[in-house]
């Protein structure tokens, strides 16, 4: 019975990680973001056309307004619309199913890494369990980031490359699941390769001994050939887009001096030492304990509100555990696993400019959940064993608190305070346009936001329609040019700019936000107000409104005749 | 190997101090301490009750919202704020993130970045520190202490404890690693050059 007692506290611990995830999956966050409502559509058109909206059969990247997206994430939504719909559910299911599934690998991984006088079970268990309350790991697993799916492909992969050292044939598995980690998510280009030659270069003996040999050698060319349509579109804009316009290195670097022009100034605002400072700033920002317990990720989609990215009772745990990640010689493989991800897994996001960015740089994840977990079985281990029973009570009570914690942002505050920042409404905007005179045009304004790809999705619009009657770029360009339409034909309705001139002297719907259709505007035009979509905390999202020519033409007709233009 | 050692003890320790010296912000300190209840975590704050009521009003259960909404939550959120600032090493070696601007603080930078490597194996070599555990529980005391209220030039008292905690590193380093130390030594004179020319310029426009 006693050999059991693990397997269940690990199932426990997943159905513990499965429930945060799951619980209104598809409903918090409220609203579903331009680039979940893309993926899905893309996805909803792979399923019936082949091809993506652009008309591109099955894209090795995909177009995706000014950027282009990886496409893994995209195909592992398609074959999960027949069984659940096109609805927010199935455009977030695969990152919250990689994520729970992420839970046991990563006691596994701990499980096969830790020698064995080590507390290996406990230690396992612990680190899954802090990865299932972790804030930073739910709100991937709850919404559409395909950072997630590629973290757990990427875990997957080194606990095959564990496995093969002793049963080699599995290094053909371990390069399938690298192979597929580099076109999962962007980081990973950096980060499996640096990965691969600290491995290859601990392990290259064993490699190149007659038992792994033969195998090692059908990984690399397997590998190679799944790598093979990433790497024959590495060098285009489409490619390189994402890199190329985040990086510190193209930038204006910081701290740079305008004012000063003596003659010293090719020191004082020297690049290289700029730009060297600015990037070992970032990279050190991804262990300040300031980021990781109290501020979060500044983006309203990669943090939730009032919490950061882990909880600020980790804290002391965080600093003692890393001290003894960096002594404890005795962890072994583990050690040098977890210091690899630790030092590698920041390197993406700090050559971006952002301050502090959880998405690309969701790896950490792994190493500082083990960090707090290690910290915390080194602490229990120096209490002594007549408290012992007392602290296993507060700490139980401290995860409780952390749940209603997670309960409290994840949920309550993040949908009423988040909701415009993940593009509540368009859902209630399409369901109101359906129940509209249909004869009638419908203009969606788009001046300051890019609406069309949740009108396709909530429409669930042709695809085969929509790629006749739009164009963008030719498909041999597909890759390489950047160029935009702006006017999107989605049937009757057109997203575009409202030109208020020759739209209002046609009968039609015109949708936008409170800015694009101010209440003074309703009345000056005497338009119809038809609905305003409001926002949880009561504030106006959208508002649709029928036009009114014959008020129009009658204003027109006396302004021209007293002779105003 | 005497000459660089001393060299990197100067360039390491010396830049807090002139700093604070160039901004002139020392001279204002017995004003500040004069204010210090004003800028206290306690200070009263007419927008707290307005975040705090709205924030609230959100849960079903006012029992909840209380949970983490009160005045309590208020001030510990402040105290959050100045307690992680203090013991945020980018504050030390980056005046936190170069393109961010804290307010009520001088953003200073006060050790040379290289330095942060020196900090580092000083807590890896912690155990052969001798007052190692005394000076960390007073350092973490007096950022509690300081975290109170606005830390700002007040926090210069840490120096001492963290130049102890630099000192044992660089003197670790060149007996433990003498290459390495030396190679640090060439990379924190190289990016020290354009640092200090900074601090004087900077403040001179």
């Amino acid at each position: 019975m006693k050999k059991f007692i693990p397997l269940i506290l690990l199932l426990l611990i997943t159905v513990l990680g499965l429930i945060i995830r799951f619980y209104r999956l598809g409903q918090a966050p409220a609203g579903l973001y331009l680039d979940e409502a893309a993926q899905g559509y893309n996805a909803y058109s792979i399923l019936k056309t082949g091809k993506d909206e652009f008309g591109k059969a099955l894209p090795i990247v995909f177009r995706s307004f000014a950027d282009f997206k990886t496409p893994v994430y995209i195909y592992l939504i398609v074959p999960l619309i027949p069984i659940f719909d096109l609805t927010p559910f199935t455009v977030r299911f695969p990152s919250f199913f990689f994520s729970v599934l992420t839970l046991p690998l990563i006691y596994l991984l701990t499980r096969k890494l830790i020698p064995k006088p080590a507390p290996a079970t406990a230690l396992a268990l612990l680190t899954s369990l802090i990865l299932a309350i972790s804030p930073w790991h739910t709100l991937f697993g709850r919404t559409n980031f395909e950072c997630n799916v590629a973290l757990f492909f990427l875990l997957l992969a080194v606990y095959s490359f564990y496995l093969a050292l002793k049963k080699p044939p599995l290094l053909i598995l371990s390069a399938f699941f690298f192979a597929i980690t580099i076109p999962t998510y962007h980081s990973q280009r950096l980060i499996v390769p640096l990965l691969l030659l600290l491995l290859f270069v601990r392990y290259c003996r064993l490699l190149f001994s007659p038992s792994h040999r033969r195998f090692a050698l059908a990984a690399f060319v397997f590998g190679l050939l799944l790598s093979l349509p990433t790497l024959s579109i590495m060098f285009t804009p489409g490619f390189l887009a994402r890199a190329a316009t985040l990086n510190i290195f193209t930038q204006a670097p910081s701290g740079h001096l305008s004012w000063y022009q003596g003659p010293l100034a090719s020191l004082i605002n020297a690049r290289w030492y700029l730009t060297t400072k600015e990037f070992f700033a970032l990279y050190l920002s991804y262990f300040s304990p300031r980021n990781l317990f109290l501020l979060g990720d500044y983006g309203p989609r990669s943090s939730f509100p009032d919490l950061a990215t882990l909880f600020t009772w980790q804290y002391p745990f965080y600093l003692f555990g890393l001290y003894r990640l960096a002594i404890e010689k005795k962890l072994g493989e583990l050690r040098f696993f977890m210091l690899a991800l630790l030092l590698i897994s920041p390197l993406p996001a700090a050559i971006t400019r952002d301050p502090f960015t959880t998405i690309r740089a969701l790896p950490l994840v792994i190493p500082l959940t083990f960090i707090v977990s290690l910290g915390l079985i080194r602490v229990y281990q120096l209490i002594s064993p007549l408290l012992r029973k007392t602290a296993l009570i507060v700490f139980g009570l401290v995860i409780v608190y952390s749940l209603v914690n997670l309960y409290s942002s994840v949920i309550v505050l993040n949908e009423h305070f988040r909701a415009p920042y993940w593009d509540y409404g368009w859902q209630r905007v399409v369901d109101r346009l359906n129940t509209l005179d249909p004869k009638l045009p419908v203009v969606i304004d788009n001046a300051r936001a890019e609406p069309y790809s949740q009108i396709l999705f909530f429409t669930k619009f042709n695809p085969e329609q929509y790629q006749r009657e739009n164009f963008e770029v030719p498909l041999s360009e597909y890759y390489t040019n950047l160029n935009r339409n702006p006017v999107k034909n989605i049937g009757r309705i057109t997203v575009r700019p409202i030109n208020w001139e020759p739209d209002l002297i046609e009968e039609q719907y015109l949708v936008g936000d409170a800015i694009a259709i101010s209440q003074q505007q309703i009345s000056l035009n005497q338009m119809t107000l038809i609905e305003e979509i409001t926002y949880p905390d009561n504030t106006p999202a959208y508002r649709v409104v029928l036009t009114n020519p014959k008020y129009q033409q009658s204003v027109r007709a006396i302004s021209k005749r007293q002779g105003v233009k | 190997m005497k000459l660089l050692n001393n060299l990197v003890i100067c360039l390491t320790l010396a830049l807090w101090p002139l700093s604070l010296a160039l901004t002139n912000s020392y001279k204002d300190i017995g004003n500040d301490i004069g204010n210090y209840f004003r800028f206290s975590i306690f200070a009263p704050d007419d927008q707290a009750p307005l975040i705090i009521n709205a924030k609230r009003s959100v849960y079903g259960n006012d029992l909840f919202g209380r949970l983490f909404n009160n005045k309590a939550t208020f001030i510990y959120g402040r105290f959050k704020t100045n307690f992680f600032a203090l013991t945020d090493p980018n504050n030390y070696f980056f005046g936190f993130h170069p393109r961010e601007i804290i307010r009520e603080n001088l953003n200073l930078e006060k050790f040379p970045f290289p330095s942060l490597i020196f900090l580092l194996y000083a807590f890896y070599c912690f155990n052969s520190l001798k007052a190692g555990k005394i000076l960390l529980v007073i350092f973490f005391g007096l950022a509690a202490l300081f975290s109170l209220a606005n830390f700002d030039k007040v926090d210069f008292v840490l120096y001492p404890i963290l130049a102890v905690f630099m000192l044992h590193g660089i003197k670790q380093m060149r007996t433990e690693k003498p290459r390495f130390f030396v190679a640090v030594a060439i990379f924190l004179v190289i990016f020290s050059i354009p640092q200090y020319l900074r601090a004087f310029v900077n403040l001179h426009p």
